[in-house]
Order: structure tokens, then sequence, then C-alpha cells
């Protein structure tokens, strides 16, 4: 099962290289709304510090979506889902290889992100680069599972693009408060082991939901 | 000879309007049918439904002897199937798509056999390039090459012919015919009788959700099928 | 027979409860009648989770038996469900203006219903956008399950986040605060009441959808026209 996870995850990885303008744009993105949030907002250091951890996950979320909806969207072209779908790998591997694509894609775009966030909106991100990457990757597995499924689940829904935030949003809710809580407590310097208890409502959200994904996601691909 | 596929009191709905009202067949090894009926029908949701794409509301599909739920993907691996889709991905070469799907496949020794098959259905010069350049008639000769290469025993065919030249369709049509020689199944959705017309074993009409039925070996001729048929369907 | 006696008897236990609330039961002595929305608000609230876990059931009975009537029972709950949040959201607001001199205040209980609010307004709405028929049950079943599973988490993350509300009357474990008791037997009457009422409403609404489906069923298989 995670060899043909695997296999699907290899090629979509090449599929992206292929067509960096996907990973251009939603960097792009990224950078669009980080300058929103600069000119709508006040402009001075100390009320940057303050919105920092907040401002970096929305921006995160906003740009992550975009992915979401491209994720299945490659197979659309020449059906290549019901290829996929009638090959025997199991709903799981499609899961898994989708999931994991998803989380390289995103991460890779927290590589940029973060050095661009401290450049334009709040220097001292930079100085925490790893551990933040670290809580990246945490913070993406949970996005990523709840992610993968609904946007698998909105292909073919009208309005998708309306739909999947509106599903998607308010159920990440206890992620983003566990996110912009722990940014904060790293960039005070009081790292991450401080706010434990959120630490730990994070990663059980992470499990919870990749294993419910994991097991509802076969009812989501079936035509 | 041993039944192969067999189907059951298989219904569908779409929305709220009952499609599929119970069909039956069952077809032998090395056999061929040919399932008409005009658009709206439910043909290809009929093969969405064998194949396991889509859940029949009742009934049952069973493969040599055995119903597919219990092994789905063992039954998809002996499956091939081809639409008026090519079912590959345009930013990917020739080779790349044929060793991804074939992989997925369980297929082996994909480094000589993918040439080969790419040689037998003359697309060698172009096995490094973007799927996405390729005319309709090459992409259904990539298909027949990624299905040389992953040995299908049962092929679906939904619609082949559309937007294929008369060169391209006796090109898949000599193929088909070697694919049924060596022992191969087919089942074929289509509304042009005549192209797979001197293949078929079976001919079923799906007709208001169930199926009526042409014997070819009442010793028709293609005509009096012809006539037969828009009978029915009328 | 039942079905005559019983939305009967749902109205006179209704009225009675209102009667009892109006007539009857004491005021409280801090927040004077303000406090009386309590015996809409906190139902209301019971209620939301009562229909959003009857549709989380209703869902994962669906997903495993692919019978209708699940489909028709998780629905029906669903939309009952939202209709007694935004109650719940209203009345708590209000209460919120007297008391807390705010119509709005983020406080865990209310964020946790406003959340809950969205998530099953998507739920809705994805029936919408999804063609009636099979896909459409399988799809809702799916956000319903996910979206049920998150109120603890949303809950807990949202308490931890900001807590402001008095601490939940009835249903709290801690024994330290004591409510006067007949405030807290109206407080179980009007419970009671608004429970019977949502179970009528909730065999009407099963009843309406089934009929509603055998109408389209009909309609769409009329031979060709």
């Amino acid at each position: 099962m995670m060899r043909q996870a695997a296999r699907l995850l290899a090629k979509d990885i090449k599929l992206d290289l292929r067509s960096l303008e996907n990973f251009l744009s939603m960097l792009f993105f990224a950078v669009v709304i980080l300058l929103l949030f600069a000119f709508a907002l006040p402009l001075d250091d100390e009320s940057h510090e303050l919105m920092a951890p907040g401002l970096f996950w929305v921006t995160f979320l906003l740009s992550g979506i975009l992915n979401l909806n491209k994720l299945f969207q490659v197979e659309k072209e020449n059906a290549c889902m019901d290829a996929l779908l009638l090959s025997p790998l199991s709903r799981g591997s499609i899961f898994l290889g989708k999931m994991a694509e998803n989380m390289i894609f995103i991460l890779a775009m927290q590589v940029l992100l973060i050095p661009l966030f401290s450049l334009f909106f709040f220097e001292a991100l930079m100085s925490h680069f790893f551990p933040l990457l670290g809580l990246s990757f945490v913070v993406c597995l949970g996005f990523s599972s709840l992610g993968t499924l609904l946007g698998g689940l909105t292909t073919d829904v009208r309005f998708k693009e309306i739909l999947l935030p509106l599903l998607l949003f308010p159920l990440l809710v206890p992620l983003l408060l566990a996110a912009v809580i722990l940014l904060q407590s790293l960039i005070s310097g009081a790292g991450l082991a401080a706010e434990a208890d959120w630490l730990k409502l994070l990663v059980g959200f992470d499990l919870i939901y990749l294993v419910v994904s994991y097991l509802v996601f076969e009812f989501v691909m079936e035509l | 000879m041993s039944e192969f596929l067999r189907i059951e009191g298989v219904e569908k709905s779409f929305g709220y309007r009952k499609l599929l009202k119970g069909l039956d067949f069952s077809l032998h090894q090395g056999e061929a049918l040919m399932l008409l009926g005009r658009n709206g029908e439910g043909k290809s949701t009929l093969l969405k439904i064998i194949t396991g794409l889509m859940r029949p509301e009742q009934g049952k599909v069973f493969f040599k002897g055995q119903a597919v739920q219990e092994d789905p993907e063992g039954f998809r691996a002996a499956m091939g199937v081809i639409s008026h889709q090519i079912h590959f991905y345009n930013e990917l070469t020739a080779t790349e798509n044929l060793h991804f799907f074939c992989a997925l496949k369980g297929a082996e020794d994909l480094k000589e056999k993918i040439p080969q098959a790419l040689l037998a259905v003359g697309l060698s010069p172009f096995a490094n390039t973007r799927v996405g350049t390729f005319s309709s008639g090459m992409g259904k000769r990539l298909n027949i090459a990624r299905l040389m290469v992953a040995e299908p025993e049962i092929l679906f065919l939904d619609e082949p012919y559309t937007g294929l030249d008369f060169d391209s369709i006796e090109f898949f049509n000599d193929y088909l015919f070697s694919f049924k020689e060596a022992g191969g199944t087919l089942i074929m959705v289509t509304h042009q009788i005549d192209l797979f017309y001197p293949l078929s074993d079976q001919i079923l009409i799906l007709r208001q959700g169930r199926f009526q039925r042409i014997d070819k070996h009442a010793k028709h001729s293609y005509e009096e099928l012809l006539i037969q048929y828009q009978e029915i369907s009328a | 027979m039942l079905h005559r006696i019983f939305p009967l008897a749902v109205f006179v236990f209704l009225v009675a409860d209102l009667l009892m609330i109006f007539v009857f039961s004491p005021a409280e002595v801090t927040q004077g009648y303000v406090q009386k929305i309590m015996y809409l608000h906190v139902p209301s609230v019971w209620l939301t989770f009562l229909a959003f876990f009857l549709c989380f059931l209703a869902s994962i009975g669906y997903l495993w038996k692919r019978e209708e009537k699940f489909d028709v029972l998780a629905q029906s709950a669903a939309e009952i469900g939202v209709l007694f949040c935004a109650i719940g959201l209203l009345t708590g607001s209000i209460w919120g203006k007297p008391t807390w001199n705010t119509y709005w205040t983020w406080d865990a209980r209310l964020t946790t219903t406003l959340i809950l609010l969205l998530v099953f307004i998507g739920y809705l709405l994805l029936r919408k956008f999804v063609d009636p028929g099979e896909q459409q049950a399988r799809y809702a079943a799916v956000v319903g399950i996910i979206g049920f599973l998150d109120v603890p988490l949303i809950h807990q993350s949202v308490v931890w986040w900001r807590t402001l509300h008095q601490t939940s009357t009835m249903f709290s474990m801690k024994k330290e605060r004591v409510v006067d008791p007949n405030i807290a037997i109206m407080l179980w009457i009007s419970v009671a009441a608004f429970t019977l009422f949502f179970c009528w409403m909730l065999v009407k609404r099963v009843r309406l959808e089934n009929a509603r489906r055998a109408f389209l069923r009909k309609m769409a298989n009329l031979e060709s026209f």
C-alpha cells in the first residue's frame, strides 16, 4: 500500500516540477496577502509583533487552500481519476499519496514564506526559522488530513471554490488557535514546550483527522 | 468454457430516476459483448458499476465466480479500460505515463516492455514527447500500448471510436481482434454498430432500464440486425 | 391515535411551561426578569447538541448500511439543529446585553456555538450544491461525521482561548455553584418540554422529507414526456 502511495506521490511531484507555475502562483498569492496586511494594518513594529503570529497562519491557510483545490484537479484532465480508481491501488493509498504531496508542497512554500514574512512584516521571525518549520509540519499534518478529504469531496461539486473554505476553515479553528498561540510562545522566547497543552491539542487534532479522513476517504472516491 | 463475468439484478438510480431496473447477463472467457442503447439509457453507468467506480443499489458483479466486492483490487488488476478520453497526464511523456500506470497495475520488466509496446503501436519516435501534444489517434495507440504492457484479461470499452480517423479505427480494431484471438474478453459500449459487429458474440440493447437481447447466432445479417435494433430502440 | 395525541400533549406541555416561566417561577435575585430567557436559551443549546449528535449517528448509519432512511434522519436533524443553534445564539446575545453589557462577546460557549452553526450551515449548503441522490447522501454523511467529531476539539480550544461565561449551570460537574432549586426545577421542565417539541418536529420533518422524495421519485420515473 505504501509503495502504491509512493508511486502516486512521485508522479505528482514530477507533475509539480513540470508545471512550476502552480507553486509560484501560490507563493505570490501569499506575498500579495502579506502586502494587503501591511497596507491595511498599522505600520509600527509593536503592532506588527502583536499581530505576526495570527497573520502568519492566516496567510498559510489562505494560500494553502489553493493547493487543495489543485490536488484533485490535476486528475481531472483526460479523466485520469478514472484510470487511478480503476488501477489496483486502494483508496487509502490515493489518500496518503495526495496528502503527502500536499504536505511537501506547502512545507516547500513555508521555507520561502518564513523569510518573506520576516522581510516584509516581522523581522525577528527569521531567527526562529527551524522551530517554526517544525511547527509548520505539525500544523500542516492536520491541515492536509482534513484538506485532502474535503478537497477530494468538493472536486465535482458546484461552487467548490466557496464551499471548500466554508467547510474547511470552521473545522480548522482548533488548529489555528493552537498554531497562533504556539507561535506567540515561540516569538516571546518561551519556546514550544511552554505551551505543552496546546501542542497536545494540536497533535490530537492531527491524529484524529489523519485516522478519520483515511477511513472515510473511500466513501468520497465513489462516483 | 467457464463463466467469466456475470452481473445479477443490478439496479441503479440517477438522482431520483430509476435508470437500471434489474440487469443480468453472463459472459464466458473469450467472448465479446456489445452493449447498445440510446444516449441517457445508462450504458456508461452500467459500465461504471461493473468496473466498480459506482456502487449499485441492488445486485452484484461476479468475476470468475467470485463477487468483486470481496477482492476489488484483484479484479482491477485484471481489467483494462479504454474510453473516449485517453486517461493520460498531459505533462508527462509517453514513457513516463506508461511507466506510472503499468507500475500501478503491477506489471514487471517495464524497462523492456514499454519500448517494445511503443514500437508495436508505432509511437517509438514519440517515446519522450509529452502526451499533451498527441492527437487523439496517437492517444488511442498509446492506450493500446498500455494494454500491451499491462496485459489485462478483460477489456471494458466505452465509446472508444469517438474522434478517431479511419486508419486509427482500423489499427484499433486489429488490436481488439488479436486480443480476442488470444482469449481476451471484451465488453463494448458504442453507437458505431458496424465497427464492432464482426467481433461481437452477444448483443444487448439497454432500453428503459432493461435488456433487450438480439441473438446474433440466429443467422442475422448485419442489415437485419440494424432493422431490429432500430425497432427496439425507437 | 398517537399521532393526534402526541402533538396535543406537546402543545399543552409547552403552554404549561410558558405559564410556569412567567407566572409561577420566581425572578432571579440579581438579574431579575432578564434571567427568564435562560429557559429558552439553555434548552435550545441542548437541542443543538442533541440534533447534531443524531445527525452524526445517522451519518455513520448511512455509510454503514446505505439505507436512505438514515440520510433522511441526518438531514432532518441537521436542519432542526441549525434552527435551534441560531435560536441559542440569538437568545444568548440578547441575554448578554443586560448581563455583560454587550450583545456579542467571544465567550467560550457562544463562540463554540457560532462555529458549530457555521459547520452545519456548510453541511446544509453542501446538500444544496450536490444533486440529490446517493452521492449527496454520502458526501453529507462524511461532513456530518467529521463536523461532529470536531465539537470537543473546538470547545476545548476555545475554552483555553478565552472564558467569560458563567460556568454551565446544569451540566457542570462542579458542585460549588448553588442554583436556586426552583430555577433548577424550572429549567429541567423547560428542557423536557423543548425536547418533546423537538421529537415532534423531527418526526414531522422526516415524514415531510419522505413524502417529498417519494413525490420527486414518482415525477422522475414518469415514462417519457
